[in-house]
C-alpha cells in the first residue's frame, strides 16, 4: 500500500490498486461520525464514441447514455430496493454523472462494511430489461425539463453548445428527450462493459476507519468476481476549433427581466495534468482579481445602470485534443453590447495585480487546509486531484510555488476576439 | 467535544470546544418577535451590514481585508422561527495553527466592526452602500417567480394562511417605504430590542474571543413569547394555480396539524413525515416516482414550530389530477404503517443526530435551536426518537388536516 503524505496539514492518504485494476483511495480522519464512500468510473457524458468492449469498430451511442445508465443501476433484480437496503443501515446513497465521470456513493455512520459491499455489489450488478429502461425514460425527462426551466442552468448550456463545434462537451451530461428516447438495454450493457471494468475504476474512502481492514474486505468481495481482461479503451477524441457554432442567440425563457450571458473562447495546447492545472489557476485568479470580491466592477455596472442587479463571470476548462477555455459573462441587463463593451475594458486592466497576486495566494493556501477539516472537501481533493489530475501530494507545493512572474507570463497568452453571445429573454403576452 | 456554557457581559456564551476542525468559528445572535415588515428590513438590513462597514467603507476593501486574513469568511442571515425573528453574524477563519500568520485579532476585530460600528453618518446608512443593495433586493423579490418550487411554496403558504409568520416573505410594497434612516432605525432596533447570545466553535481561547465581542452589547432582553405558531383551521381545503414559462410543473399540498402534543410534535411528526415522504424508500418517492413515474421528485417535510406539513411533487402539467389523488391517497393510507417503515425512518433520524458533530456549521445551528425551542438535549432527544411506536404515529395522523394546494403550471 502506498502512503502518500501531504505537506504542511500533516496529513496522510492510502493508496492500494488491486489485482483486477481498481484503484482504492483511503482518507482516515479520527474523531469523525460520518464515513464516505464513492465508487467511481472515469465515465461520463463526452465518452460517447468508442469501439465496445469486444468489438472492433467504433459506435456512437446516443446523448445522456451515461446519465441514464447511473439511473439504471440503482435498479434491483430482487424484493429489496437498492435505497432500501441502504436505508435499513441508515445510509444515504445516490449518485452523479458529470462529463467525464460518474460516481456512487453513499455516507453512514454505522454499518459502513455492509453498506461498502453493497455500494461496490449494486453498481458491479447491472439489471437492464426493457421494461425497466422503457419506465425511466419519463423521470429522466422530467429531470431534463427541470434543470432547462432553471434560466441560468439553460443560458450556460446554451452558450456551451453555442461556443463549442467538435467537443463532446458541447452537449448537456442528461442529453436531449430525442436522443433518451433512443436508448435500449443493448446500449446499456455496451457502455456499461465498455466503461465499468474495474481497472476504468476508483473506490475513495474517507472517515475514522480501519484502512487495512477496509482494504482487505474489497479485495476479498473482487477475488470473487471474474472479470474478462483488461483492454485499453480505444476513444475518439476530437481538436477544438478556435470559431464558435453561434455567435448571437436569443430565446424566450422564465425571466422577469431581460438575462444576457456571453462567453470568450481560447484554444491553447497544454501537455502535463501540472500544467493545466496551473494555468487554471492562474487564469482564476486573474478573473477574481477583475471581476470578483475585491473588485468594484459589478457595482460600478449597477451604479451606471448597464446592470440591473447582478454580474457575474467564471472561467470552465474543457480537456480535448487540444484544451479549450469558456470564460462566461452573466448579468441582468438590456444593453448587453455597452456591457460588453465594459468588460473588454476591463480585460485590459493590469493594475494592482502584484498585490492581488499574492492576497490570492493566501485564498489557496487557506482554501486547502479547509480542505481536510470536511470529509467531503477532503474527498473530492482527492477525486480531483488523484483521480482526474496526478498531483495529490503536489498540490501544495504548487500553489505555494506559484509566482507572480508566471502569473504574468500566463495572462499575457489571453485573447478575447472570439466569443459567443446569448440573450435570454421574457415571453411576449 | 465538550459545551462549555458561561455567560459573559451579560451575554449567554455556548463553546463547543473541539479539535476536529481546522478552522474556528462564531455566530452572533439578536433575536426579536417577528412581524411582516420586519422580515423585509432585516433583509434589507443584513445586505447593507455585510456589504461593508465604517471601518472598511466599501465592499471591495471588506472583501481585502479577509483575504490578508487567509480568507476569513462573514456572513449574515436572517431567520424565521415560529413567532421570532433572528439576525444572525457569522465568522470563520483558519486557526493559526495551519499558518504562518497570526489572524485571530484581526479576524475577530473585522467581525466586530461589521455588526457594531456599520456604515452610518448621521443616524442613516451610507446611501450608496444602500441604493445598491436596494436595487439587488428588488430584482431579488420580483425573481422569486424564476423558482418554481419556491414560488409554489410561497403562493400555497399565501393560501394557507397569508398573515401568519410561515407566509411573510420578503414585499416589494414595504421594501418601497424604507430609506437609510428607516433601516438604521431597524439597526438599532435590532442593538437594543433583542435577546443576544453567542456561539463559538473549534479549539482556541474562546473567553477572551468571547469577551471581545460581547463587550458590545449593552441591551440584552429576554422574550417569553411562544415560539410555536397557533393556526387556523379551515373547514375546506383551498387551491389556486398560476402558469408560468417554465416546462415542469410543480405540485405542492399543504397539511395543518391540530391539537399535537409537545411530544408528538418534536418526536411522533417527524416520523410520520419521514415514512409519508422523507427519503428513496418513502411512500411519496415509491408510489410518485417508481411505481407511476410522475416526478423527478416526491417528497414531504414537516415545519414544527408552524404546525404544518407539505407534500410537493415535480410533474408534467397533464399529470396534475393524477398526481393529486395519488398524494391524497398516499397521504390518507398512513392510517396504517410498518414496523419495517417506522425502522427505516427511527435509523435515518439517528443518523442525521449522530453526523452533526462533523460540520462546524451544524453544530453552531444545533447548539442554538435546542436553547431556542427549549427542547431534549442530544442525546435525550435520540434516545426518544427510538422509543416512538408504530401507534403514536398511527394515532397522531387523525390530527393531520388538509388545508390547502398550489399548482405552478408549466406552460412552455
Amino acid at each position: 500500500m502506498e502512503k502518500i503524505i501531504l505537506p504542511k496539514i500533516d496529513e496522510t492518504i492510502y493508496k492500494e490498486v488491486l489485482d483486477n485494476g481498481l484503484t482504492i483511495y483511503i482518507y482516515k480522519k479520527p474523531g469523525f461520525q460520518k464515513k464516505y464512500a464513492y465508487f467511481q468510473t472515469k465515465y461520463g457524458s463526452i465518452n460517447n464514441v468508442f469501439v465496445p468492449h469486444g468489438k472492433k469498430e467504433y459506435r456512437k451511442v446516443p446523448l445522456g447514455i451515461a446519465h441514464f445508465l447511473e439511473h439504471k443501476l440503482f435498479e434491483s433484480n430482487t424484493d429489496e430496493s437498492i435505497f432500501e437496503g441502504f436505508e435499513k443501515d441508515g445510509a444515504y446513497v445516490n449518485a452523479a454523472t458529470s462529463y467525464n465521470k460518474t460516481y456512487y456513493y453513499f455516507n453512514t455512520v454505522d454499518n459502513f462494511d455492509s453498506c461498502l459491499i453493497r455500494l461496490i455489489d449494486f453498481v458491479q450488478s447491472p439489471y437492464f430489461t426493457d421494461e425497466n429502461v422503457e419506465k425511466e425514460k419519463g423521470i429522466i425527462n422530467q429531470e431534463i425539463d427541470m434543470r432547462d426551466d432553471d434560466p441560468d442552468g439553460y443560458l450556460y448550456k446554451k452558450i456551451v453548445e453555442n461556443a463549442l463545434l467538435k467537443s463532446q462537451y458541447k452537449y448537456d451530461v442528461g442529453g436531449t428527450k430525442q436522443e433518451v428516447g433512443k436508448i435500449t438495454k443493448e446500449d446499456l450493457y455496451e457502455c456499461y462493459n465498455t466503461f465499468y471494468h474495474p481497472s476504468n475504476m476508483y473506490l475513495v474512502i474517507a472517515g475514522d476507519i480501519d484502512v487495512n481492514h477496509t482494504i482487505n474486505i474489497i479485495k476479498n468481495n473482487q477475488s470473487k468476481k471474474a472479470y474478462k481482461s483488461t483492454q485499453a479503451i480505444k476513444q475518439k477524441t476530437f481538436k477544438e476549433p478556435d470559431e464558435v457554432e453561434v455567435k448571437e442567440d436569443k430565446k424566450t425563457h422564465n425571466v422577469v427581466s431581460k438575462k444576457v450571458g456571453f462567453a470568450y473562447k481560447m484554444n491553447f495546447d497544454l501537455k502535463t495534468d501540472e500544467e493545466k492545472y496551473k494555468f487554471s489557476s492562474y487564469l482564476n485568479c486573474f478573473f477574481r482579481i477583475l471581476f470578483g470580491e475585491t473588485s468594484d466592477f459589478e457595482e460600478n455596472l449597477i451604479k451606471d445602470g448597464i446592470v440591473k442587479s447582478y454580474f457575474d463571470s467564471f472561467m470552465q476548462r474543457y480537456d480535448n485534443e487540444n484544451t479549450t477555455y469558456l470564460v462566461f459573462f452573466v448579468a441582468d441587463s438590456d444593453d448587453e453590447e455597452l456591457l460588453r463593451k465594459k468588460v473588454e475594458e476591463k480585460l485590459k486592466d493590469r493594475s494592482n495585480l502584484k498585490k492581488m497576486f499574492e492576497l490570492y495566494k493566501k485564498l489557496l493556501i487557506a482554501s486547502f487546509v479547509r480542505k481536510f477539516e470536511s470529509l467531503e472537501m477532503c474527498v473530492s481533493y482527492i477525486r480531483t486531484f488523484g483521480i482526474e489530475y496526478d498531483l495529490l501530494d503536489k498540490y501544495y507545493d504548487i500553489i505555494n510555488k506559484s509566482n507572480y512572474e508566471e502569473f504574468i507570463e500566463t495572462i499575457n497568452k489571453l485573447h478575447f476576439d472570439t466569443y459567443t453571445k446569448l440573450v435570454l429573454d421574457k415571453k411576449e403576452k | 467535544m465538550d459545551v462549555i456554557k458561561k455567560v459573559i457581559n451579560g451575554v449567554k456564551v455556548t463553546y463547543i470546544k473541539t479539535d476536529k476542525f481546522k478552522s474556528i468559528a462564531g455566530r452572533l445572535h439578536f433575536r426579536s418577535l417577528i412581524n411582516k415588515e420586519k422580515v423585509t428590513k432585516r433583509m434589507l438590513l443584513r445586505d447593507i451590514m455585510i456589504d461593508n462597514c465604517k471601518r472598511y467603507n466599501t465592499n471591495q476593501k471588506l472583501n481585502l481585508n479577509c483575504l490578508e486574513n487567509y480568507d476569513a469568511t462573514y456572513y449574515a442571515s436572517v431567520y424565521q422561527d415560529g413567532n421570532y425573528i433572528t439576525s444572525s453574524f457569522t465568522f470563520s477563519f483558519i486557526n493559526e495553527r495551519f499558518i504562518d500568520d497570526k489572524v485571530t485579532d484581526s479576524a475577530i476585530n473585522t467581525f466586530c466592526e461589521i455588526v457594531f460600528n456599520p456604515n452610518v453618518n448621521n443616524d442613516e446608512f451610507d446611501k450608496k452602500t444602500f441604493d445598491l443593495c436596494y436595487k439587488k433586493a428588488e430584482e431579488g423579490i420580483k425573481r422569486r417567480k424564476e423558482d418554481p418550487d419556491a414560488y409554489c411554496f410561497y403562493k400555497l403558504n399565501q393560501l394557507m394562511g397569508k398573515d401568519k409568520p410561515y407566509a411573510f416573505e420578503a414585499d416589494l410594497d414595504v421594501l418601497k417605504k424604507q430609506s437609510t434612516k428607516s433601516i438604521y432605525d431597524e439597526y438599532k432596533d435590532m442593538i437594543n430590542d433583542s435577546e443576544v447570545s453567542l456561539y463559538l466553535v473549534g479549539d482556541f481561547d474562546y473567553e477572551s474571543v468571547a469577551k471581545e465581542i460581547t463587550k458590545h452589547i449593552k441591551m440584552n432582553k429576554d422574550y417569553d413569547e411562544e415560539i410555536i405558531v397557533n393556526n387556523d383551521f379551515k373547514k375546506k381545503m383551498v387551491s389556486d394555480e398560476c402558469k408560468l414559462n417554465t416546462s415542469a410543473s410543480v405540485l405542492s399540498v399543504g397539511f395543518k396539524c391540530k391539537d399535537l402534543t409537545d411530544y408528538e410534535r418534536v418526536y411522533v411528526m417527524p416520523i410520520y413525515s419521514n415514512i409519508l415522504g422523507g427519503g428513496s424508500t418513502s411512500r411519496c418517492f415509491d408510489q410518485i416516482r417508481e411505481k407511476n413515474s410522475l416526478a423527478y421528485y416526491a417528497y414531504s417535510s414537516y415545519k414544527k414550530v408552524y404546525g404544518i406539513m407539505y407534500i410537493y411533487a415535480g410533474i408534467q402539467k397533464e399529470n396534475k389530477d393524477k398526481t393529486l389523488n395519488l398524494m391524497m391517497d398516499i397521504q390518507k393510507s398512513m392510517k396504517k404503517i410498518t414496523k419495517k417503515e417506522l425502522d427505516i425512518a427511527k435509523k435515518e433520524i439517528d443518523t442525521t443526530f449522530k453526523r452533526l458533530s462533523d460540520g462546524y456549521i451544524k453544530l453552531l445551528s444545533t447548539y442554538y435551536y435546542i436553547d431556542i425551542m427549549n427542547e431534549d438535549d442530544i442525546e435525550e432527544k435520540m434516545k426518544k426518537f427510538q422509543k416512538v411506536t408504530i401507534k403514536e404515529v398511527e394515532a397522531v395522523h387523525n390530527k393531520i388536516l388538509k388545508d390547502a394546494y398550489f399548482f405552478v403550471r408549466g406552460d412552455k
